[in-house]
């Protein structure tokens, strides 16, 4: 999960969960997701109408949910749709829930060992 | 570039620890200590741009570099998981681990953060802001 073939780089881009959190942090873009989410897979003309932003700012977004994996177009340029793609999303809370569960288990065992030491 | 709420993806743990805070420090900095709580072949030298190393018993490594020191206070570094080898090798993205200590009478905070590193963070785009 979250891992990139890299090849063996350790100068490879962005990290995913990162882009994803990014992604999620602008109400537009969530606005974006729920209208994509509620109706299916949606030309740029059409999200523009559904939302109080303008047509470039729609564009500007959809780069960026692109970029995370959340969004991907299909067809030529014109008429092309916007479907969304919710896979990164389970990855990055999966990310979270992996790093958490690891951290509460080394932070016991850190307690248990500094404290069974003093005694 | 539009602000980042950096809230909702900084995973947080905290753990009060009754012992001195120099007594906590040392487990956080002492190879030998280090290893027996995080459950990992530690290897860590500590001042920013420090290499970082921890080898897991199933064979995965994380490795990274410390970015700052604070001593008996605070370290941060950043890593990324390793696993494979050669063509094989999967490299997991990256993210920035701050440990921080907070001494209270007798007793010691121990609050830990781990976030996804932002492209800024990445030593490739340091590089090109040069």
């Amino acid at each position: 999960m979250m891992q990139t073939r890299a090849g063996g780089s350790l100068e490879a881009p962005m990290g995913e969960p990162a882009a994803v959190f990014e992604a999620l942090a602008d109400p537009t873009r969530r606005a974006l997701m729920q209208a994509l989410s509620e109706s299916g897979p949606a030309t740029l003309a059409e999200l523009s109408a559904r939302l109080p932003v303008t047509r470039q700012a729609v564009t500007k977004h959809l780069a960026l949910l692109r970029e995370a994996g959340l969004v991907t177009p299909h067809g030529e340029v014109r008429g092309r749709r916007y479907e969304l793609t919710p896979a990164p999303l389970a990855d990055a809370v999966g990310w979270m829930m992996d790093v958490g569960a690891g951290w509460d288990e080394r932070l016991a065992r850190l307690k248990n060992l500094v404290e069974s030491r003093r005694r | 570039m539009e602000s980042r709420d950096r809230h909702a993806e900084t995973i947080r743990h905290e753990e009060t620890i009754r012992a001195p805070v120099d007594d906590v420090w040392t487990f956080l900095t002492d190879p030998g200590a280090l290893s027996a709580w995080f459950g990992a072949e530690a290897w860590l030298e500590l001042e920013p741009g420090g290499p970082v190393r921890f080898r897991f018993a199933d064979g995965t490594e994380r490795r990274g570099t410390v970015i700052d020191v604070e001593r008996g206070r605070r370290l941060t570094w950043r890593w990324r998981e390793l696993h494979g080898a050669g063509l094989s090798l999967v490299v997991g993205a990256p993210s920035t681990v701050t440990i921080e200590l907070v001494p209270m009478r007798d007793e010691t905070r121990v609050q830990i953060s781990e976030s996804p590193a932002t492209p800024e963070e990445l030593p490739a785009a340091r590089e090109a802001k040069r």
